[in-house]
């Protein structure tokens, strides 16, 4: 009863955050099922199979991202304490969230048992299976094999709703706190939030530990992603003939392409938080002015918040560079498969919404200190200089990052 | 109307409800050049309103606020917000430091707010740092620090860039009895010295008039006490009360102050 009236009581945020929970829960649900029917068609490839499946693993992954976004953002922080004084603690904290985040990705595995149930679930051959869809919709969706057992749907259905109950748990856990709370230090679930604050005491030593520490986090990723162009490279002089993404994604899936576009991906992500560190840095260097200065410190320390949220949307932004270069000659744009399209939707649509909710996140963790410069009486164009200048050089970053990874993937020669 | 010609500050009337709840019910106030005017008080008696409403944070409902023979209330956000840069300083119960700024950073944020080259800004906040007993911690990141040193950070940032009036709301709520002598007596030493006027809010001045912690809770150092209850003026403690009693050696941590 008190998740459902969290979730009535809920802003709109959080609101629409739940419904692309729902979203991405009904759209993972699918692929596992077509994944399902697959191996129902064709017993025999084995190795096709587990490939499909694992393919299964980046969506069902960026929706377990989504739920850890959502058990760290709801409750909301004053709904939060107030439940801290009635007694939900910080141990049954995380069962709330789980809650939170179980409800509407249960809501859209059902919906997926319904879209693919026509007339209820029937008998057929004396065993209970789910009948395929009527014929429009059978159109779409690439479920034509035969019917699919009700056992086995039922579980792969129910391995999101699990998923993102644990990662919603998780997100919601003691330790991970908001970026820059007004009183970090004395935080109530305070050893990580002190330990963290040792680190970055701000002495020669702790600051130069700082730098290399986000000099090697940048550069583990970015030779991650360069491995994975090069792989890419390697794979589009080696391999034969044309492929037909359209109609074959398969074989796409389980070339090197797939693995090399995934090194890229991960390398992004992973180089986010040394890339905003050093942008920080860089910011903050050589006698810098409050504008400089407020903006280049925030940034390195929240670049352990902000940067792999923002890595995950500039490897969306280059695949979708990436789509574009795809497209056959002609088309506005290409025209995958409708598996491969659910997929790239949702797992683009999940690192959006994480990017963006983590942009909130740290946006609102800021308001202590903007508070406290309207004190001092610091100028508006201040607090608009200084976010415009963090944005700016956030984006000045990424941006040919994400174009550079977009534009020089080799792709299948079609 | 126009105000006292003696007075630096000067409130009349002033009314103030957050939302309807009544903060503020007809306070006046006149405060001196140079002095430092004790504002006390129980929770909830309306100081740290009193002062926000004064250095031109809220505006009052009703009522007037003149500093330097210049209204306050009738100006607009932005000159508001010069004023409190150029001529106000403001000392929270709290010390709120920007965590990812040193503290060095911290306390010369008003200057490089004016304007000031970075080295210039820099040796003097380090100056004052120096005067507050917290040189040493010139490099270190709030997070890092204790309390007591965090509070004289934030009250280097209130000094740093010479305001004519230095508000301080309850300065000393956070830290224990040697800490709070210490820090007053900063604080005073250092508005004595620059000529600073100062109004000081603090719940205890009336209620603990012990000699030792006469000089903890600041009666000692305040010329003026004005009490307030509920949002009013309540009847002004007997003068040199408090302050004829002379603070204990036992209670007051070690520091040197050159101010």
């Amino acid at each position: 009863m008190l998740t459902l009236r969290l979730t009535l009581t809920a802003t709109p945020a959080a609101l629409l955050l739940r419904l692309l929970l729902l979203c991405a829960s009904a759209a993972g649900g699918l692929l596992l099922l077509a994944a399902l029917s697959y191996a129902l068609e064709h017993p025999g490839h084995r190795a096709a199979v587990l490939m499909r499946l694992l393919w299964c693993l980046i969506p069902l992954a960026a929706t377990a991202h989504l739920a850890v976004v959502l058990g760290r953002t709801e409750p909301r922080a004053e709904t939060r304490l107030g439940l801290h004084t009635a007694g939900l603690g910080p141990a049954r904290l995380p069962l709330l969230a789980a809650r939170t985040a179980a409800v509407p990705a249960l809501a859209g595995s059902a919906l997926t048992l319904l879209l693919t149930v026509r007339g209820g679930v029937g008998s057929a051959g004396g065993s209970l299976s789910v009948l395929n869809l009527s014929r429009p919709s059978a159109a779409v969706l690439p479920l034509q094999g035969p019917p699919l057992p009700v056992p086995a749907a039922v579980t792969l259905l129910s391995a999101l709703p699990v998923a993102a109950a644990l990662a919603a748990a998780w997100g919601a856990r003691a330790g991970a706190a908001a970026p820059a709370p007004e009183d970090s230090w004395r935080s109530a679930d305070g050893r990580g939030a002190v330990d963290s604050a040792r680190r970055r005491d701000g002495t020669e030593t702790s600051r130069r530990a700082e730098l290399l520490r986000s000099t090697l986090q940048a550069a583990s990723g970015l030779l991650t992603g360069t491995a994975g162009l090069l792989l890419a490279a390697y794979a589009a002089r080696t391999s034969g003939g044309a492929w037909d993404l359209a109609e074959h994604p398969g074989e796409v899936a389980g070339s090197p392409f797939a693995a090399a576009w995934t090194l890229i991906g991960v390398g992004l992500v992973v180089a986010g938080p040394g890339l905003v560190a050093l942008s920080g840095h860089l910011l903050g260097a050589a006698r810098p002015g409050p504008v400089r200065l407020l903006a280049g410190r925030s940034l390195v320390r929240e670049a352990s918040f902000l940067g792999r949220p923002l890595g995950g949307l500039s490897a969306v932004a280059a695949a979708l560079v990436a789509v574009f270069r795809a497209r056959p000659a002609g088309e506005w744009v290409p025209a995958p498969g409708p598996l491969v399209a659910v997929a790239a939707a949702l797992t683009g649509c999940c690192a959006a919404a994480a990017g963006l909710a983590a942009l909130a996140r740290v946006r609102r963790a800021r308001a202590p200190v903007r508070e406290l410069l309207e004190r001092l009486g610091a100028p508006r164009q201040l607090g608009r200089g200084v976010a415009l200048l963090r944005a700016a050089s956030v984006a000045a970053v990424y941006a040919p990052l994400a174009a550079a990874a977009g534009l020089f993937t080799a792709l299948p020669p079609g | 109307m126009a105000a006292p010609p003696d007075d630096v500050l000067w409130a009349r009337g002033l009314h103030y409800a957050y939302d309807g709840s009544p903060a503020l019910q007809g306070v006046s106030l006149g405060v001196r050049e140079g002095e430092i005017l004790a504002v006390t008080g129980p929770r909830g008696s309306g100081k740290t309103t009193l002062l926000r409403c004064m250095s031109g944070q809220l505006l009052p409902d009703q009522g007037e606020v003149w500093f330097n023979s210049a209204p306050v209330h009738t100006l607009g956000r932005a000159a508001r917000e010069r004023l409190r840069l150029h001529r106000f300083g403001w000392i929270d119960s709290t010390p709120h430091l920007v965590p990812e700024l040193t503290a060095w950073e911290n306390a010369a944020l008003p200057l490089l707010l004016h304007g000031d080259g970075y080295r210039a800004a820099r040796s003097t906040a380090c100056s004052w740092l120096e005067r507050l007993d917290v040189g040493d911690c010139a490099g270190k990141r709030p997070p890092a620090l204790r309390q007591a040193q965090r509070q004289r950070i934030a009250v280097a940032r209130a000094l740093v860039h010479s305001p004519t009036v230095l508000f301080a709301d309850e300065p000393t709520a956070p830290l224990h009895q040697t800490d709070r002598a210490q820090v007053l007596r900063a604080l005073s030493a250092a508005a004595r010295s620059q000529g600073i006027t100062v109004l000081l809010a603090g719940h205890d001045f009336a209620l603990d008039q012990a000699a030792r912690t006469a000089e903890a809770t600041g009666a000692a150092l305040a010329d003026r006490i004005v009490a307030l209850t509920d949002g009013r003026r309540a009847r002004t403690p007997a003068p040199g009360g408090p302050a004829a009693v002379p603070a204990g050696p036992e209670g007051a941590a070690a520091c040197s102050l050159s101010v």
